[in-house]
C-alpha cells in the first residue's frame, strides 16, 4: 500500500480516529479517503484499536493512570497577575460593607455611612489586552484594605456591576461620571474610588481619583509608586492611607490600627493568585478546581488562614485547625467566619450562629453573613428561617446567584415549586455560561418527578463543563431510576472518572444499584465483588464500608439467600459504629422476619432496646424493627404507628436513611387496608427521584409492585394495570421466576383479560 | 496528491463500464460503512445507513448533475442520510455528543480483552515517551473539543495533531509488534 503523500491529512488521521476534528477537517478528511486508499486502509486497519481506544473503560482508567503519573506538577510561570480572574467572580465574597458599632460608636456610624466608598477596578493602563488583571487584583486588594477601618464603609465593584446590569446597562469597569449620581443613590454610598496602572515593570505606577458621587467632581488624586510588582501588597496600603487622608475623617480614623493588607491575606502574591482562583471556581460550584487551587494557595503560603477556612469545607474538616491557628492572618470579617465555621464543624451550631450573628452587629449588611445562616438553618432542616435569610441577601444583593440556588432548593423543600423554579431561573438568567444552575435545576426537577427534564438539564450542564461530574453522578442516578442500567454506569463512570472522590464507593455501588434494581442479580453482583476488590476495607472509612456490605446484604436477601445476608451484616456490625449498628440492626430485623427467624428478629429488637437506652439517644431503629415484627404478627395498625413514629425520627425524609422507614409504612398501610394512604405514600417515593434514595433501588422497585396491589384492592384497575406494568417492564426478563415477578404478571393478565 | 480513484471509478461506471460499477460498489460500500461506524457507533444503524446511501447514490449517479465532483456528491448524500438519522432519532440534537455517547455505551459492544490488554500496554509505553499524548487522551475522554485541549495542555493545533500522528504511528508499531506482525 502507497503512502499518503499530503502530510497534513496524514496528521490528521488519529485527530479522525479519536473524534478529535472540527467538523471542516472531519469533512475534509472524509473527503480525502474517497480519493486516497491509504488512508482509508489505514484507518480500517486501525479501527478496532480506535473503537477500544474510545469505548473502552478500562483503557480510560489506564491512559489516566499513566498520564497521571508522567504529568509534571504544573508551575506558576506567568506573572502572578496575569492569572487573576474575572473580576465579578472574584469579588463575589469579597464585599465589604464596612463595619460600624451601632450601639457604641453612634458618630462612628454616621462618619461610616457619610463615607460610604465604592470601587471601582483599576485599568491596567500598561497593558493592552488587560489579560493580566491586575487592575482588578488592585481594586480587590484595596477593598480589604480600606474596610479595615471601622470609619468607612466599601462597597465593592462587584456591587456597581450589579447595579448597572439592574439598570440595563454594560458591566463597565469605568463608570461614566453621567450616571455616576443614579449610581450612588443606588449603592447608598458617597465615594467613588476610581483609578489606572499607567505603568508597570520595572516600576509600577498606581494613580487614583476620589469622586464626590452627589456631585460626580473629583475632589483628591492620589499617585502612590514602587519599584517592583511583587510590591503590590505595600504599594496598596500606601494607596490606602492617602485614600483615607483625603477623606474628612475624624482624627481617631488616622490613629485607628492599620494592618498591611499583607497581614490580613497574605505575603504571597502567588498565593493570593491562587486564592483568587480558587473564589472564582468557588462562585461558579467548580468545587474540585477551588480545592485544588486552595491547595496550591497554602504550598506558597502555609499560614493563609482564608484558604484553610474554604479547604476545610471543600476538601478535608482538618483544615479547619490550621485556619484557627493563623486566624490573625485574616481581616476581622474573615474572622468571624472562621470562628463560626470551627464551632459548626466541632458540633457546636449555636456557637457557630452567634458569631455570624455578632458578624452582622459589625456589618449589618454583610451577604455572606446572611447567607451561611441561611445554609445553616437550611442544614438543621428549619426552612421557612433558611428562606428569610436567603430573601434578606436578595434584597442586598439582588444578583447574588448562590443565593437564588439556594432559594430554589429551600422553595423545593417546602413544596413551593414554582417559586423553586422562579429561583432557579433567575441564577440561570445570572449565570448562563455556567454549568451548576442548570445541575441545580436537574435536581429540582427530579425533585419534582420531571425526569427527563431532569436528563435534560443535566445534560446542558456537562456540555457546559464536561468534567463537572456531580452532574454526571445525578445524571447516572436518572438513568438508574429510568431502568437504564448500561445508561447510569456510563454516567456514574464518568463522575467516577473525573474525580468524585468524596462519594467514589457510593457511586460505585450505585453501578450495582442499577442492576439490582431490572433484577440482572448477576451483574450486580459482580459490580460489589469489584468494588469489595476495589477498596482496602482496612483502611476505608466505617460509613462507606457498611454501604457495601449493606448492598451485598439486601442483594443477598432479594434473592433468598438470608442467611448469606445476615452473616454479611454482621460482620458489618464488627465496624463498631453507633450510626451503623442502628441502621443494620433494624436492617437485620427485617431480613429475619423476612427469613421467618423470628428469634433471631426478636433478639436482635432487644439489643438494638440495650443499645439505644445505652446511649441515652431517640433512633428510629428500633421502631422500624419493631414496625416490621408487628407486620409479620398481622398487627396491622400497631405496625402503621411504630413505622409512622420511625419516619417521624428521621430527621431529613430526604436522605437515603429514611427510605426503608416509608417504604415498610407504605406496605403497612397496604396490609392494614389503609388503601389511599398507601397509594399516597408509595406515590411520593416514585415522584422524587432523589439522588440519596437510589441506593435502595430494589425496594425502590418493589413499591411499584405494591402500589399495583393497592390500585387493584381499591378497584383502580387501570393504574394496577399500569403499575405491573411499569413494575415487569425490565424485570420479568431477567428474573421470571421471582414470586413477586410471577405474582404481577398473573394478576396484570387477569386484570386486562376483565377491562 | 490524491488519486482520485472514486472519482475514475464513477466516470468509468458512467460510461458503462460493468466492471468499474462492481469496483464503484465495493469501494463506495467500505468507505460509506467506516464513516457511518465512525458517527453513529450503533453498528447495526450505521450499516442500514450506509445500504441506504448506496442505493441512492446507484440510483441516482447516472443522472446526477455536479460541479464539485461525482465523490463530493456521493459523500454528501451519506451525510444527508446520517444526519436524517440524527434528526429522526433525538428530541435534542444539540445534546447530541453525550447523549450518543451514553446511548454508545450502552449497546452490547465489549472489548476484546486480548486486544485491550495489548493496548493498555502498548499504550503506557507511548505514554511515557510522549506525555503529553496522554493528557490529550484524558482531555478527550472527558469530552474537550480540540481547541480546548490545546489550550489546556498548552500546544498550537499544529503540534497537537503532529503530537497525535506520531504517537499513533508510535501505537501501531507496538501493536503490530504485540500481535507478530
Amino acid at each position: 500500500m502507497s503512502s499518503c503523500t499530503d502530510k497534513r491529512f496524514r496528521d490528521l488521521r488519529h485527530g479522525y480516529e479519536l473524534g478529535l476534528l472540527s467538523p471542516e477537517d472531519e469533512r475534509a478528511f472524509e473527503l480525502h479517503m474517497f480519493d486516497c486508499d491509504a488512508c482509508f486502509e489505514a484507518v480500517k486497519g486501525f479501527h478496532s484499536a480506535s473503537q477500544h481506544l474510545v469505548r473502552s473503560d478500562s483503557i480510560r482508567e489506564s491512559v489516566a493512570k499513566g498520564a497521571a503519573a508522567t504529568e509534571e506538577m504544573p508551575q506558576p510561570k506567568r506573572r502572578f497577575w496575569r492569572t487573576f480572574v474575572p473580576a465579578t467572580a472574584i469579588v463575589l465574597l469579597m464585599l465589604i460593607l464596612k463595619p460600624w458599632q451601632i450601639e457604641i460608636h453612634t458618630d462612628d456610624e454616621v462618619i461610616a455611612s457619610e463615607n460610604r466608598m465604592v470601587i471601582a477596578c483599576f485599568a491596567n493602563l500598561a497593558e493592552q489586552d488587560e489579560t493580566g488583571r491586575l487592575g482588578e487584583a488592585v481594586s480587590n486588594l484595596l477593598i480589604t484594605d480600606l474596610a479595615e477601618s471601622d470609619y468607612l464603609q466599601v462597597v465593592s465593584s462587584q456591587r456597581i456591576y450589579d447595579i448597572l446590569k439592574g439598570m440595563g446597562l454594560p458591566e463597565e469597569c469605568q463608570i461614566d461620571p453621567e450616571i455616576s449620581t443614579e449610581i450612588a443613590q443606588k449603592a447608598r454610598a458617597r465615594w467613588l474610588l476610581t483609578g489606572s496602572i499607567i505603568r508597570d515593570e520595572p516600576e509600577m505606577v498606581i494613580t487614583s481619583q476620589l469622586i464626590d458621587m452627589k456631585t460626580g467632581n473629583t475632589v483628591a488624586t492620589q499617585r502612590v509608586s514602587g519599584d517592583s510588582i511583587q510590591n503590590i501588597f505595600s504599594l496598596v496600603d500606601k494607596l490606602s492611607v492617602e485614600v483615607k487622608s483625603d477623606l474628612v475623617l475624624p482624627e481617631a480614623a488616622l490613629q485607628e490600627p492599620d494592618p498591611s493588607v499583607a497581614e490580613v491575606t497574605t505575603h504571597s502574591p502567588q498565593a493570593y493568585t491562587y486564592y483568587l482562583d480558587g473564589i472564582s471556581n468557588l462562585n461558579k460550584f467548580y468545587r474540585p478546581e477551588a480545592a485544588d487551587a486552595f491547595l496550591e494557595a497554602i504550598k506558597y503560603d502555609s499560614t493563609f488562614a482564608m484558604a484553610y477556612y474554604h479547604l476545610a469545607e471543600l476538601s478535608d474538616s482538618k483544615y479547619v485547625k490550621q485556619a484557627e491557628t493563623y486566624i490573625n492572618h485574616a481581616s476581622k470579617k474573615d474572622q468571624y467566619l472562621i470562628r463560626s465555621r470551627i464551632a459548626a464543624f466541632e458540633g457546636r451550631p449555636k456557637e457557630a450562629t452567634n458569631e455570624l450573628k455578632q458578624m452582622l452587629v459589625k456589618f449589618p449588611d454583610e451577604k455572606d453573613a446572611y447567607q451561611l445562616l441561611g445554609n445553616q438553618y437550611f442544614n438543621q432542616g428549619k426552612i421557612d428561617s433558611a428562606i428569610q435569610y436567603y430573601l434578606r441577601v436578595i434584597d442586598i444583593d439582588p444578583f447574588n446567584k448562590l443565593t437564588y440556588n439556594q432559594l430554589a432548593y429551600s422553595y423545593n423543600r417546602t413544596g413551593e415549586y414554582k417559586k423553586s423554579l422562579w429561583a432557579i431561573n433567575k441564577y440561570i438568567e445570572i449565570a448562563p455560561n455556567e454549568a451548576n444552575p442548570y445541575d441545580s435545576r436537574g435536581e429540582i426537577y427530579a425533585n419534582m418527578g420531571l425526569i427527563d427534564e431532569s436528563i435534560s438539564s443535566y445534560l446542558t450542564a456537562i456540555q457546559i463543563k464536561p468534567e463537572f461530574s456531580e452532574s454526571w453522578y445525578k445524571l447516572g442516578t436518572m438513568y438508574l431510576y429510568k431502568d437504564q442500567p448500561r445508561q447510569a454506569e456510563y454516567c456514574l463512570k464518568q463522575a467516577l472518572s473525573i474525580g468524585q472522590v468524596k462519594y467514589q464507593v457510593w457511586i460505585d455501588l450505585l453501578i450495582a444499584a442499577g442492576y439490582a434494581r431490572v433484577y440482572n442479580f448477576a451483574e450486580a453482583d459482580k459490580q460489589i465483588d469489584n468494588t469489595f476488590r476495589k477498596y482496602d476495607l482496612d483502611t476505608l472509612a466505617a460509613t462507606s464500608t457498611n454501604y457495601i456490605y449493606t448492598a451485598r446484604a439486601m442483594l443477598l436477601a432479594e434473592q433468598g439467600e438470608y442467611d448469606s445476608a445476615l452473616a454479611i451484616l454482621d460482620v458489618a456490625n464488627r465496624l463498631k459504629d453507633t450510626v451503623i449498628e442502628l441502621i443494620n440492626g433494624s436492617l437485620y430485623t427485617q431480613i429475619a422476619i423476612e427469613a421467618g427467624k423470628i428469634d433471631m428478629a426478636k433478639r436482635e429488637i432487644n439489643r438494638l432496646a440495650d443499645f439505644i437506652e445505652a446511649q441515652g439517644i431517640q433512633h428510629q431503629a428500633i421502631a422500624h424493627a419493631n414496625g416490621c415484627l408487628a407486620l409479620y404478627n398481622g398487627e396491622y395498625e400497631e405496625a402503621v404507628a411504630f413505622l409512622e413514629k420511625a419516619l417521624k425520627l428521621c430527621s431529613d425524609r430526604k436522605k437515603e436513611m429514611c427510605m426503608p422507614h416509608e417504604y415498610q409504612l407504605a406496605y403497612a398501610y397496604l396490609k392494614a387496608g389503609r388503601l389511599d394512604e398507601a397509594i399516597v405514600e408509595f406515590r411520593q417515593l416514585h415522584t422524587d427521584y432523589n439522588v440519596d434514595r437510589a441506593f435502595y433501588s430494589l425496594m425502590d422497585i418493589k413499591s411499584y409492585y405494591y402500589l399495583g396491589l393497592a390500585y387493584e384492592q381499591s378497584n383502580r384497575l387501570e393504574e394496577a394495570a399500569e403499575t405491573y406494568r411499569h413494575y415487569l417492564a425490565r424485570r420479568q426478563q431477567n428474573a421470571p421466576n421471582l414470586r413477586e415477578v410471577v405474582d404481577a404478571a398473573q394478576r396484570l393478565a387477569k386484570i386486562e383479560k376483565n377491562l | 496528491m490524491a488519486n482520485q480513484i472514486i472519482e475514475t471509478l464513477f466516470l468509468r461506471a458512467r460510461g458503462g463500464e460493468k466492471s468499474a460499477q462492481n469496483e464503484l460498489f465495493g469501494a463506495l460500500s467500505a468507505r460509506f460503512q467506516l464513516i457511518a461506524q465512525k458517527r453513529v457507533w450503533d453498528n447495526q444503524d450505521a450499516e442500514e445507513i450506509a445500504q441506504d446511501a448506496l442505493m441512492t447514490v446507484f440510483d441516482k449517479y447516472m443522472e446526477a448533475q455536479t460541479h464539485s465532483g461525482y465523490t463530493a456528491w456521493a459523500y454528501k448524500v451519506l451525510s444527508n442520510k446520517i444526519l436524517h438519522y440524527y434528526r429522526t432519532n433525538s428530541r435534542h440534537s444539540e445534546k447530541m455528543t453525550i447523549t450518543d455517547k451514553i446511548e454508545m455505551f450502552a449497546e452490547s459492544w465489549t472489548p476484546d480483552p486480548t486486544f485491550e490488554s495489548k493496548i493498555k500496554n502498548c499504550l503506557q509505553k507511548v505514554i511515557k515517551t510522549n506525555s503529553r499524548y496522554g493528557r490529550i487522551l484524558v482531555n478527550c475522554y472527558h469530552g474537550y473539543s480540540p481547541d480546548e485541549i490545546c489550550d489546556r495542555v498548552g500546544l498550537t493545533k499544529t503540534n497537537f495533531y503532529s503530537i497525535l500522528s506520531r504517537a499513533r504511528s508510535l501505537l501501531k508499531q507496538c501493536l503490530d509488534k504485540e500481535n507478530g506482525r
